[in-house]
């Protein structure tokens, strides 16, 4: 029965990381390809360190997931830090939006600053 | 018993997420600027610490997942280092 949540949790990650792959090859711009980055690492990462954390506490080896506790929680944090930090690099240093793009709401605001 | 049929479990989803890792490294090659390499070397930089974790799991040992947590840590920095030098407030 445990095997199964395990192996529900490590499905739902490998699934999230091949969409987040399946996305960075096909975005047409950088941005797009960075919102997939998102995905890869916040939903497969954590999925996946759940079903560590299942097997940690059942097999007894409970270091492995008080360790994997930790790490879920520093991904959680420092994410979406380094992701808006690639979104402003990206931005700063003139990366090509695509040609089908509508709006620029950052640039708008710098403009009328 | 059961936890033989974990850790095979666990070493299909480990082999099945580093051909994943393998795959991205295209995306290094290819990308057109800068940022999209960087982005290409942070995923392949946790999916990297996901194996780790998963293999200390497999060899019941939890060493492995430390160093998961350390290159989780260094890409980070990294990631923050590169952006900030490209941003230019370095």
């Amino acid at each position: 029965m445990i095997r199964i949540v395990m192996d529900v949790f490590f499905a739902l990650g490998i699934f999230f990381i091949f969409a987040g792959i399946v996305g960075m090859f096909r975005m047409p711009d950088t941005f797009c390809r960075l919102q997939s980055s998102t995905n890869i690492v916040t939903m497969g990462g954590l999925s996946i360190l759940v079903g560590t954390i299942i097997f940690g506490f059942y097999s007894g080896n409970s270091s492995i997931a008080i360790k994997s506790i930790v790490m879920g929680i520093f991904i959680l944090l420092t994410n979406p830090v380094a992701s808006h930090a690639m979104t402003r690099a990206a931005y700063k240093s003139g990366a090509n939006m695509d040609k089908k793009s509508v709006c620029d709401h950052y640039g708008r605001d710098k403009l009328n600053e | 018993m059961m936890i033989d049929a974990m850790i095979s479990d666990i070493a299909i989803v480990s082999i099945i997420l580093a051909i994943l890792a393998i795959v991205l490294i295209f995306r290094i090659i290819k990308g057109p600027h800068v940022i999209d390499r960087v982005i290409a070397a942070d995923c392949i930089d946790v999916i990297i610490g996901l194996v780790m974790v998963l293999f200390g799991c497999y060899q019941q040992r939890a060493l492995y997942v430390d160093l998961g947590l350390i290159l989780a840590l260094l890409g980070f920095i990294g990631t923050i280092l590169i952006s900030k030098y490209l941003e230019g407030k370095l």
